[in-house]
């Protein structure tokens, strides 16, 4: 049934596909395909509509991800630049410092008495206090970052109400209830027309 | 300056003009523009919208509704598809996908399940350093990223009000001439 409601869905989209994004993930067609197995009643308009929610949330997922890699990001950086001074490469990367926040304990401690032992550091002499730093330091970026993805929930938002406004079912009643009052007034005329008489 | 050298440099001027042919004049016209998002759609020339117009009016909406709705859809579209551009404008950023098949095709080769040539190691070599390149200024793309986007803003939120607005029109019209089109 969903799986036949998808066939009809994607029939109408992908013809008319409107979104072209470069996602090398797959997961706005995944999200997409969710989306238009539960359209009720597949149309152009809301397979359209459809297609934008799920570019919605597919942005959303985008800024928090990004918002997640600056912060690991920039953990990275105050934790490369208390070891070191002179610069060269980096000793961890936005990947490692996921991996502790995720609880590499052994990787954790392995950072803080690095941090302890650098001659030079006068940043910070453990892993949490590299990242409040981190935080302090690009705040204005995060507070960017939240506003992209506020945006992009009160696009949704409103599409969906969008969708609901459009709902076929609501429409055909509408339509019946207006097809019906025609009738009626057409037959009340033909009751009254002199040339009828 | 003297006067030999202003007609030196006149002369010499007259020889680097900028793009000569149409394609060329074509692109550097197109330079000062950053997203183009002020500039009004041309919709009448615009093939897709004919389309979408005829099949939103063929599921039975009327031609004023269909243009609208149409119109304020692809309106949106081209401030996302502005997005998406500024999106992948400051650079590339290699993630884990990239970097694990590396690592599977030279596992691979050390397993002598594949043969990696002389050109191919190159590349990966090539590959490496990019991605290395990447990540050491991986921090100022996201930020780049993060505040280009954040001008498009006001667009997103004029587009999608846009939408909702005239969704809203088709809802509460109870006298909608289309339904008489039956």
């Amino acid at each position: 049934m969903v799986k036949g409601k998808l066939q009809q869905s994607l029939a109408i989209l992908n013809p008319i596909r409107t979104v072209d994004l470069r996602d090398k993930t797959g997961n706005f067609e995944a999200i997409l395909q969710g989306l238009l197995s539960d359209l009720e009643t597949p149309n152009t308009l809301s397979v359209l509509l459809c297609e934008q929610i799920a570019e919605s949330i597919f942005w959303m997922r985008r800024h928090v991800e990004d918002k997640e890699l600056i912060l690991l990001e920039a953990t990275a950086e105050k934790i490369d630049k208390a070891q070191s001074s002179y610069g060269g490469d980096r000793a961890y990367t936005a990947e490692d410092i996921k991996q502790v926040l995720l609880g590499d304990e052994t990787l954790k401690q392995k950072i803080n008495d690095e941090l302890k032992k650098a001659s030079f550091n006068s940043t910070s002499t453990s892993f949490d206090g590299c990242r409040a730093m981190a935080f302090i330091s690009r705040a204005k970026v995060i507070r960017i970052a939240d506003d992209l993805i506020q945006r992009q929930m009160l696009n949704i938002r409103h599409l969906q109400r969008s969708l609901d406004a459009i709902d076929m079912k609501s429409r055909i009643i509408k339509r019946m209830d207006l097809e019906l009052e025609r009738i009626e007034r057409d037959l009340t005329v033909l009751e009254h027309d002199p040339e009828a008489d | 300056m003297t006067q030999k050298q202003t007609k030196a440099n006149r002369e010499n001027a007259k020889k680097s003009t900028g793009p000569r042919t149409r394609s060329g004049k074509g692109r550097s016209s197109q330079n000062s523009i950053k997203h183009g998002l002020n500039q009004v759609l041309d919709l009448e020339h615009d093939n897709r919208f004919i389309m979408l117009l005829r099949l939103v009016k063929d599921d039975g909406y009327a031609h004023d509704e269909a243009y609208s709705i149409v119109s304020a859809i692809l309106d949106h579209r081209r401030v996302m598809d502005a997005c998406d551009q500024q999106y992948h404008a400051v650079g590339e950023i290699y993630g884990r996908a990239e970097t694990m098949m590396i690592q599977d095709l030279e596992s691979d080769a050390e397993l002598g399940r594949i043969t990696i040539g002389y050109n191919d190691t190159l590349k990966i070599a090539r590959f490496k350093a990019r991605v290395k390149r990447t990540n050491e200024r991986l921090g100022s793309v996201l930020v780049q990223r993060v505040k280009r986007l954040a001008k498009l803003i006001r667009y997103q939120r004029r587009s999608i009000a846009q939408i909702r607005r005239i969704t809203q029109e088709i809802k509460n019209d109870k006298t909608n001439p289309f339904i008489f089109d039956l």
